[in-house]
């Protein structure tokens, strides 16, 4: 968040601003809390250009339920619970959708055009990015969270609305079954 | 390697094993250079997780959210100025003209004031006589 301004106020200044219609303060918020967004989205549904409108669209809904927001929790992790509901909505459209049925069950290309790795790149963390992309939305979702946005796995099951066991589980079967998929992919190449 | 051994590694990077549970952990990574092996490959793929996550949209993401709310701020300012139906506003507009016609004529000294027999069209006589009657 190097390009955020250091006098933006804090999050409770800002949010009494903007619904008082600042928009300035509104997109103080916005630069505050969007590279957590990001991570949230690109997560889950990959380096797509598509992720952008789910990002847009995780701040035009806050915007349009600001005053119904309370400040039980965080901005952030509130924010976090919308991007990871509209991106796992996105993720059952995709899955809807011929296009990515076909990468599916085709041969082991990746769901988003922009995952796909060139073949001479031996780059640890693409690979991963790509395995994560093949990883069960619900295994996905954790992981993302969890190791990601760096939620501690209290704060994950409070945002996922699952029990601490689930979410320990799903971390753990998760991580589990990344390591196959990367594995997977390391021997198809 | 157990399999009892490797899923309590992987409880362990996410949780507190606890003291028995960690006991028994040290004890398996000790006794097994796979399991350690293991645990090492998992920690190097978290942190592939972390560092290789993309974390940014394309610059002026901000603006490009705050030109997509223009029409719902608009919407939100009309409905706080709520809008008058004409038929109202033609009404109103109708009796502050004829309010304000009847104050300058009054103001003017044109209107007088009526006498007792234009207002009841009867003779004065009889108008006292039913006033007393009614009294």
């Amino acid at each position: 968040m190097n390009d955020e301004p250091k006098t933006d106020p804090d999050d409770a200044e800002a949010l009494d601003r903007a619904r008082r219609g600042d928009m300035e303060a509104f997109q103080a918020l916005i630069r505050r809390h969007e590279h957590r967004v990001a991570a949230t989205v690109i997560g889950i549904l990959g380096p797509d250009p598509e992720v952008e409108d789910i990002g847009q669209e995780t701040f035009v809904q806050f915007y349009k339920a600001m005053d119904r927001f309370r400040g039980d929790a965080q901005l952030g992790t509130y924010l976090t619970r919308i991007a990871i509901n509209l991106s796992l909505n996105e993720l059952k459209r995709r899955k809807r959708s011929a296009r990515l049925f076909e990468s599916e069950v085709g041969k082991g290309d990746d769901p988003a055009p922009g995952l796909r790795v060139r073949e001479n790149e031996a780059d640890f963390r693409a690979l991963v990015r790509r395995g994560l992309q093949r990883l069960p939305p619900e295994f996905r979702a954790v992981v993302v969270l969890r190791l990601i946005d760096g939620y501690s796995t209290r704060e994950t099951a409070e945002i996922l609305r699952l029990p601490l066991g689930t979410v320990l589980s799903r971390l753990a079967r998760g991580q589990a079954k990344l390591k196959e998929i990367v594995d997977g992919i390391m021997n198809e190449r | 390697m157990t399999k009892r051994a490797l899923k309590l590694v992987l409880r362990s990077l996410d949780s507190d094993p606890g003291t028995a549970e960690g006991r028994r952990l040290q004890a398996a990574l000790a006794a097994s250079e796979e399991l350690r092996d293991r645990r090492d490959r998992l920690l190097e793929l978290r942190r592939a997780v972390a560092d290789g996550a993309a974390r940014s949209f394309r610059p002026g993401f901000a603006e490009r959210v705050a030109s997509r709310l223009k029409p719902a701020q608009q919407v939100a300012a009309s409905r706080a100025c709520p809008r008058v139906p004409r038929r109202v506003l033609a009404s109103a507009a109708a009796t502050a003209l004829v309010l304000l016609a009847a104050w300058l004529c009054f103001a003017a000294g044109r209107v007088e004031v009526m006498p007792r027999e234009a207002v009841f069209y009867a003779p004065c006589q009889t108008i006292d006589r039913l006033i007393q009657a009614l009294e």
